[in-house]
């Protein structure tokens, strides 16, 4: 689920150090591979060696609960504490520290908890340090309780099970516990509360390896003794921190990383040019739009929203900005992945999606559009960018020129990101604007698309409410039914598409390099793989 | 006695001059977009217990002048709270011990080998000015001054960390000799940099003085060269060096910021950076503190070491 500390990550990354989101892919096959729990299916990995990773940012905390970012924290941390279970892509759960799950109602989710686990200390794992774990991302001060469900109480409920009471029902509690919950010995957390996350107190965990340094340069692991499933291939880890995107291109290029993040997709031909590098582009949830504040003149004007929203060239956009290194979507408001669980099938969802509006570019009915507005000659209007955005300087600049001939004058304005991400998570922006959002942590459609409508939407910066899509909003929060899930989704897709308050772009994918060695999947790493510690599992030498 | 009173006076201009630092750098929490409550809670959600916790910890709810004198408290026990963001909940002034460590051992390091090639060579060129060795000394000290530190850096690290393999292309090391290897490309960068102005200076000093009188004498008192340049040029020229290496010690510390984003070093520069990127303000308080408590300290090293090299000085000071 998003929130405003991984909009920021997100955007820090983008802005300042040149451009990338936080999020991975969301379309890549659920892969067998990956933990302990599912040790007998792993290629025979030879023992010993070290496998570096480098970071793009130092990571402020190392308790995930703290500093919930997947490619930072969480690409680290899912090696040394692990998660209840694993949620694929595809919304399949595989179980890691919990055996099973059940949910006997609405409100109630039951872990079982296996058995024989000890953490790295050698302490073993109880339902306590479940329950502790739980509470603990739950916490309201820590950023990472964004992401959980709303929860009553959670409580031992056996000397292995806990069992977890939401406020109300929520679909998407059980994949929320799954991508944010890292289970830690709540012993030590609990005797080093005012600094755990810092260097003098790296969370305890039950996986394959234990943090044996966290300096500001870099985090090195070890493997955890005793530990309870399968390790991988490497005896060790390192992740140096190397801001600067050239340092780590050469970085690779010298041998001294095997593999990173790259920042700037417009480098992804770069970098995939150094000898014996395999780049990679995992899809993403990351989602850009453009939305109009649809309460006030001229955006009120649905004419206005559509004449716009037809006057866009996205490819064209999509080429200048990044590289046309992205997934365009159309016809509603989020990809069909997001949404093809509860439509039953991918294909269902592209059904369904293909009857909406998709606005693609077509300047005669731009103007038919316009002409029927209030508006028929135009207007002038503030747009404003994060400067330290890359494509959204770029896209600005060229929407400038293609509002031009619908009489529209576009005056971009510059503004820093905490600017702009203030006003926008409590609603204070108006007119046009440009939104880059890393996004949903679970393929469902309360994972963003209800975000953007209704009187709860909290990134509903257009405002757009109406008594149909607010109690669409609802049942798809709500209601345990798939069916009645679905209809209220395409209510919600149906008013957007046609009431146009957002105007959905595409997703940018997460690029990623390895020298030396390569995927078990084409596709690299999903953001799934790499919250779970499954990622470690997808890396094999090239040869 | 004199000597001892202008270094006091010099002293508590430079306190006068951190009090006025101080009320910049704690004004710098008000300066922030939005409310001091908004700054100091960074990207965490704004719970009724957080908002509750910050507002004690940095006293709020007293009037600014209050909030101020409690803030220099802390600030005078090197207490600067603890950092919002660029590593949660730690005390800033361990995130500022380790990382101006860092730039202290890369700055010294640089200065040091500044003032093994760079003094001499400006020395050779001033000696022997016009001689094609002065034009190849001012033409390359001249080039490396001109150079932008980043473009410097990348060269030096594609050239001898990437292509040739002689240095390690990222991070501090461990150990002695792991630190000795990884900073010395970044000092060698970073040197050419500072070494290009010392060149010119040490030149330009030197120029003035191999003309004077009492060279001249020494010369026909038939002295070596070496001794003509150690004894008498050298030591009449230090001073526009020392002050100028005082002023280089500042600008390595600070300016080093593109050496260690692009050697990936943790120094004060990438920390600054970093604070600021994430609007860390207890940290950027922090940093901007220690940084002018180091200018006003070298400065006044400076002015003693200049006492110390040149008696006419102290003459000076007893004028004044």
């Amino acid at each position: 689920m998003p929130d405003r500390n991984k909009a920021h990550r997100g955007a820090r990354r983008a802005g300042l150090a040149a451009s990338a989101s936080v999020v991975l892919g969301a379309l890549t096959l659920p892969l067998a591979l990956g933990s302990g729990a599912s040790a007998s299916t792993h290629p025979s990995a030879s023992s010993g060696g070290t496998f570096t990773w480098a970071l793009d940012d130092p990571q402020s905390s190392l308790d995930y609960a703290v500093d919930p970012e997947i490619q930072g924290a969480g690409i680290v941390m899912s090696l040394v504490t692990q998660p209840l279970e694993a949620l694929s892509s595809t919304n399949q759960y595989s179980p890691i520290l919990a055996t099973s799950e059940q949910q006997p109602n609405p409100t109630t989710l039951v872990y079982h908890i296996r058995s024989g686990v000890r953490f790295s200390n050698g302490a073993p794992l109880t339902a306590a340090d479940v329950v502790f774990s739980i509470e603990h991302a739950a916490t309201p001060s820590l950023a990472s309780a964004t992401q959980m469900p709303a929860i009553a109480a959670v409580t031992a409920s056996g000397p292995l099970t806990v069992t977890v009471k939401l406020k109300a029902p929520n679909p998407v509690a059980r994949a929320d516990i799954a991508m944010t919950v890292f289970v830690q010995d709540a012993a030590f957390a609990k005797a080093h509360k005012a600094t755990l996350g810092t260097p003098s107190a790296v969370p305890i965990g039950t996986g394959p390896f234990k943090v044996t340094s966290d300096t500001s340069s870099s985090i090195k692991l070890a493997r955890s003794p005793g530990y309870w499933g399968r390790y991988p291939r490497f005896s060790s880890l390192v992740f140096p921190v190397i801001t600067d995107d050239n340092a780590r291109q050469l970085a690779l290029r010298s041998g001294a990383i095997d593999g990173s993040q790259i920042v700037d997709l417009k480098n992804l031909g770069q970098w995939g040019s150094i000898p014996g590098v395999r780049a990679y582009l995992s899809p993403s949830n990351s989602l850009d739009l453009v939305g109009f504040d649809v309460a006030k003149p001229p955006f009120n004007d649905v004419h206005v929203r559509r004449a716009i929203a037809y006057a866009i060239e996205k490819q064209g956009l999509a080429r200048a900005a990044l590289d046309n290194n992205v997934s365009f979507v159309s016809g509603g408001l989020v990809p069909d992945y997001e949404v093809s669980d509860v439509a039953g099938s991918l294909g269902a969802a592209d059904k369904f999606i293909s009857t909406l509006p998709g606005y693609s570019y077509n300047l005669a009915k731009a103007e038919a559009q316009m002409k029927q507005s209030a508006y028929p000659h135009g207007f002038s209007t503030t747009v404003l960018y994060i400067d330290t955005i890359q494509w959204e300087t770029t896209f600005v600049l060229a929407l400038q020129q293609e509002l031009k001939p619908l009489g529209i004058t576009v005056t971009p304005k510059p503004v820093s990101f905490d600017a702009w991400f203030g006003d926008f998570f409590t609603h204070k922006l108006v007119g046009m604007n440009i939104l880059t959002l890393a996004n949903a942590l679970v393929n469902d459609p309360s994972g963003i698309l209800t975000y953007f409508v209704g009187p709860q939407g909290s990134y509903n910066f257009a405002q757009f409410m109406n008594p149909a899509v607010d109690n669409a909003s609802n049942v798809v929060n709500s209601d345990a039914s798939s069916a009645r899930r679905w209809a209220a989704t395409k209510v919600i897709l149906s008013e957007v598409a046609s009431q146009v308050p957002y105007l959905p772009l595409w997703t940018e994918p997460s690029p990623l390099v390895l020298k030396g060695y390569k995927f078990t999947s084409s596709n690299g790493l999903s953001l799934f793989d790499m919250s779970n510690g499954k990622w470690i599992y997808e890396i094999q030498p090239a040869s | 006695m004199l000597i001892v009173v202008f270094l006091l006076r010099r002293l508590v201009g430079g306190l006068v001059l951190l009090l006025v630092l101080s009320m910049l750098v704690f004004g710098l929490l008000y300066l922030s977009p939005g409310s001091a409550i908004e700054t100091l809670m960074g990207s965490r959600p704004p719970t009724p217990a957080l908002v509750h916790a910050l507002t004690l910890e940095y006293h709020l709810n007293e009037p600014v002048v209050a909030q101020y004198w409690h803030w220099l408290a802390g600030a005078v026990h090197l207490d600067f709270g603890t950092s919002i963001s660029v590593q949660t909940d730690t005390p800033v002034s361990t995130l500022i011990w380790q990382h101006l460590g860092v730039s202290a051992e890369l700055a010294l390091y640089s200065l040091l080998i500044v003032a093994v090639v760079g003094v001499p060579l400006g020395m050779v060129s001033g000696m022997w000015r016009g001689t094609v060795a002065d034009r190849s000394v001012s033409l390359i000290s001249t080039a490396a001054v001109s150079a932008p530190a980043y473009v410097s850096s990348v060269l030096a690290l594609y050239l001898f960390g990437v292509t040739l393999s002689w240095f390690p292309v990222y991070g501090v090391g461990s150990g002695v000799a792991g630190r000795i290897g990884h900073l010395t490309l970044p000092a060698l960068t970073l040197a050419v940099l500072l070494g290009a102005i010392v060149v010119r200076q040490t030149r330009a000093a030197v120029i003035g003085i191999v003309h004077e009188d009492f060279v001249t004498f020494a010369r026909l008192r038939g002295l070596g060269t070496g001794r003509i340049l150690v004894r008498y040029t050298l030591r009449n020229a230090a001073v526009p060096v020392v002050t100028s290496a005082g002023l280089l010690l500042i600008i390595a510390l600070t300016a080093g910021l593109f050496v260690e984003q692009v050697f990936s070093l943790p120094g004060a520069g990438t920390l600054l950076l970093m604070a600021v990127t994430d609007k860390d303000i207890p940290t950027v308080q922090g940093l901007a503190m220690a940084l002018g408590l180091l200018v006003v300290v070298v400065n006044l090293l400076v002015d003693i070491a200049v006492l110390v090299i040149d008696p006419r000085s102290r003459f000076s000071t007893k004028v004044r």
